[in-house]
């Protein structure tokens, strides 16, 4: 009779190689029932860590922001203040304690510009703007970096930039952007393009506006003078006795040839910048010296034409004066038509018919021509005036 | 009657099984000590210094701090002065992962109160023992077989260090070249899982900002190749200058008599006082200034005055005992220096070449390699900061020459050396590099 050997623990049957299996299960359960607690335990205090590691966390980042606040006033003040390296140490130290926020960076690049450091100012836009494409600050601010250093090319792409990535909601800041945009193809020499933004803007700014009076001055500048009119106008009608206004209106109306008009811009006006007296006193020249214009009588037409021939032989013989050995055919032949001419209407009894009058007055642009190659185009605002008056009536082209 | 337990055998974990969770649980756990470690920091530094300190202030805060962290570092926690790599490693190929669990409390505690206080140190180092030492306390606690609770050791360092650079694959790299020392090592699928892990809970708190606002760089002419070879050059014999000064000034210190112990903190903390009301820009970790020079916003002569005035900081600092590591100030060294010869190289070059800000990149990670010895790790580290490719053929060119000149002039790497200034030898690891 075999004898079975016992476990002394639990009774049971001991296996060949003489463990309890009982006795082992147990003990693996208990393991694992420990190894399933102990992970569980873990994985509680991980969660319990990770919110109070987050909490920590958020109060320290709000510790930060405000720090950053602290600096970026710091900086204010001291850029205000002119004292610009202390002012960049300080935006320096707001963009370190919060980087996120685009005000101190944008704070930051203002300061290095005003300290002349565009290099650097452009580096931090530049960072700025890779994070955010359509930054229309940074964009804004690159474009001047731009312009500063004589990038026309940049100067475009990022003012372009700059004013596709306004949010409607910023249209006024938008149109004082397009407005130095403008500005800046028009120093340019580029008028095609900044008359293209000025008609966009033509349909943005609000009527009657300073912001439309810059608008037709720029129309202006740009060679569009009947939209600048307009644009006079629009102010004009919200303002009518708007001294600028005005003023920009008989400038505009001058470079119209709209002489009359001008005239009465000029005369409503209170402005007395010199170049707005200039214009005014050239109009008034004009005016009363046209033998073209209409509703004056014989004597009036007459003694007109006779006296711009005679302003105009006077500066030929002054050429002639200074350069003798212009006496050349060309010139002998001008002086002698000139003669004629004055002799042929010096009689009171004359009455010189319209083809006369041109004829007389295209006499006048031909000696006015030949002295402006011989001695250089005369300054003084007979002589321009006279040319005006011939440019109005069609009688400036050349033979 | 014996119960039976048929259903327990079905739900027995096996013990890999079991190893993946309690990566993962010690990745979180290490990436949380990271993010908790640097807040701390921070915390302490602002509520030391205040916003703007003083001349005053800025002697006085490292003085007084450091009498407590040496009485600190000498009775209570006598296990965590210095970096904290060194010590992992030794307790990862000698002790069999043992790590007493005071030593992640007192490298935390100790860490916060030095770096907070000023001292120029990292804190990338002690967190890869604070996440060592959390991953064997975790080990023990469950009971892992031995070999198990050494393997979980790097593991929970690749967390940490994962959560306190946000590089989890530099991380994962880090562990392999530097702990297990070897690039093939088994446990790659783990140390992967914990890193990812705790990158996920560090960028869940702190969101997926980078370390450093970094533009693009890329190389600009082929001739700039020189140029960074150039900056290996120097790069290489910056570590080697690092590196000597560091270690024969540590000898010195421990030249001193037991009794000095509790004061050679101190003795640090006034030396370090005295710069920091000189140059305050070299104050705790630096990265603002790192940030600075990698942007090109720092000039020639600042960029020579923090390289040489950080460098020697940190010597002092690391030397008379305090609690903090060398990862950051190796960063920091090496932007100044490149961003300094990139200066001079953008000044005279007779071909076009990149900004200051490129230099300064490929110094970081120059230094890194020379100084750590870890050069794979400096790329994908620098590649995960940047998030670049066109700045990783400079920065290969740079790290091999930094890493090959130090290691021709200084055979055992510094960690090694350290150890062996303790009277510790590591086994002969073969490097990947």
């Amino acid at each position: 009779m075999t004898t079975v050997s016992r476990c002394e623990v639990c009774g049971t049957a001991l296996n060949q190689d003489g463990r309890c299996p009982q006795c082992a299960l147990r003990r693996e359960s208990q393991f694992v029932h420990r190894e399933l607690v102990v992970l569980g335990v873990l994985i509680g205090i991980a969660v319990v860590a990770f919110l109070a590691t987050r909490a920590v966390a958020t109060a320290n980042r709000r510790m930060h922001v405000q720090d950053a606040q602290a600096w970026f006033n710091r900086q204010q003040s001291a850029a205000r203040a002119g004292r610009l390296d202390e002012a960049i140490d300080a935006a320096r130290r707001a963009v370190a304690e919060d980087p996120n926020d685009r005000r101190y960076r944008l704070a930051l690049a203002d300061v290095l510009a005003a300290s002349a450091r565009d290099g650097e100012a452009e580096r931090v836009l530049l960072s700025l703007r890779s994070e955010a494409p359509d930054n229309a600050d940074a964009s804004l601010r690159l474009a001047r970096i731009a312009v500063r250093r004589s990038d026309g090319d940049a100067a475009r792409r990022y003012y372009r930039a700059a004013l596709a990535a306004f949010e409607p909601s910023d249209m006024p800041i938008r149109d004082q952007v397009r407005l130095e945009f403008v500005h800046f193809l028009l120093d340019q020499s580029d008028r095609n393009r900044a008359l293209a933004e000025l008609v966009v803007l033509s349909g943005t700014l609000p009527d009657g506006s300073d912001a439309r009076l810059e608008l037709g001055r720029l129309y202006l500048r740009a060679g569009d003078a009947a939209r600048a009119t307009e644009e006079f106008a629009n102010v004009l009608h919200a303002h009518p006795n708007h001294a600028e206004a005005l003023a920009a209106a008989g400038q505009a109306a001058f470079a119209e040839g709209d002489y009359a008009s001008a005239q009465r811009y000029f005369t409503a006006t209170t402005v007395t910048s010199p170049d707005v007296i200039e214009l005014r006193n050239l109009v008034t020249l004009i005016l009363t010296n046209d033998p073209l214009a209409r509703r004056i009588g014989t004597r009036e037409r007459t003694r007109r034409l006779t006296a711009g021939i005679n302003a105009a032989v006077v500066l030929l013989n002054e050429c002639l004066t200074r350069q003798p050995t212009r006496n050349d055919t060309l010139v002998g032949a001008l002086a002698a038509e000139a003669r004629a001419v004055e002799r042929r209407w010096a009689s009171a009894a004359s009455r010189p018919t319209l083809d006369d009058v041109e004829e007389g007055m295209e006499l006048i642009v031909r000696i006015e021509r030949t002295v402006a190659e011989a001695c250089g185009a005369p300054v003084t605002p007979i002589h321009q005036a006279l040319l005006l008056i011939a440019k109005q009536h069609g009688l400036d082209d050349k033979r | 009657m014996i119960r039976r337990f048929p259903s327990i055998q079905q739900l027995r974990l096996r013990e890999h099984q079991l190893f993946l969770a309690l990566s993962i649980v010690v990745g979180i756990l290490g990436g949380l000590s990271a993010v908790l470690f640097a807040t701390g920091i921070e915390r302490v530094s602002r509520a030391l210094f205040g916003l703007d300190p003083s001349a005053t202030r800025l002697f006085l805060v490292p003085t007084v701090v450091s009498v407590i962290t040496g009485v600190l570092l000498a009775y209570v926690f006598p296990d965590v002065r210095g970096s904290g790599v060194p010590q992992t490693e030794a307790a990862f190929h000698l002790h069999g992962g043992r790590i007493p669990a005071r030593v992640p409390l007192g490298k935390f505690v100790t860490g916060v109160l030095c770096i907070g206080s000023g001292h120029s140190m990292g804190r990338e180092g002690p967190s890869v023992q604070i996440g060592a030492g959390i991953a064997s306390l975790v080990a023990r606690w469950v009971r892992l077989s031995p070999e198990r609770m050494k393997e979980l050791v790097p593991i929970g360092a690749a967390g940490a260090l994962s959560a306190a650079f946000n590089t989890p694959v530099a991380a994962v790299i880090f562990a392999l070249e530097e702990i297990i020392g070897d690039m093939n090592a088994t446990l790659l699928g783990s140390t992967v899982v914990a890193s990812v892990a705790s990158v996920i809970v560090e960028r869940s708190i702190l969101g997926n900002e980078p370390l450093f606002r970094v533009p693009t760089y890329h190389l600009v002419h082929p001739a700039e190749v020189a140029a960074y070879a150039l900056l290996g050059i120097v790069g290489g014999v910056a570590s080697l200058v690092f590196c000597t000064l560091l270690l024969r000034l540590r000898a010195l210190f421990a030249r001193l008599p037991a009794r000095t112990r509790a004061l050679q903190p101190a003795i640090g903390g006034v030396l370090i006082g005295a710069v920091l009301v000189l140059v305050p820009e070299v104050k705790g970790v630096g990265y603002e200034y790192v940030d600075l020079a990698l942007n090109g916003g720092l000039v020639l002569k600042t960029l020579l005055l923090l390289f040489t005035v950080k460098l020697v900081a940190t010597v002092v600092s690391y030397a008379s005992g305090n609690a903090g590591g060398i990862f950051a100030p190796s960063l920091f060294i090496g932007a100044m220096v490149g961003g300094a010869l990139g200066t001079a190289v953008h000044a005279i070059a007779p071909f076009p070449t990149g900004e200051p800000g490129a230099y300064a990149l490929v110094g970081m990670g120059a230094l890194f390699a020379g100084i750590i010895r870890a050069p794979m790790t400096s790329v994908f580290m620098i590649f995960e900061i940047t998030q670049d490719y066109q700045i990783l053929v400079p920065l290969m060119v740079a790290n091999l020459l930094s890493f090959s000149i130090s290691r021709r002039y200084q055979p055992t790497p510094v960690y090694h050396a350290l150890l062996a200034q303790d009277g510790i030898r590591l086994p002969q690891a073969e490097s990947a590099s």
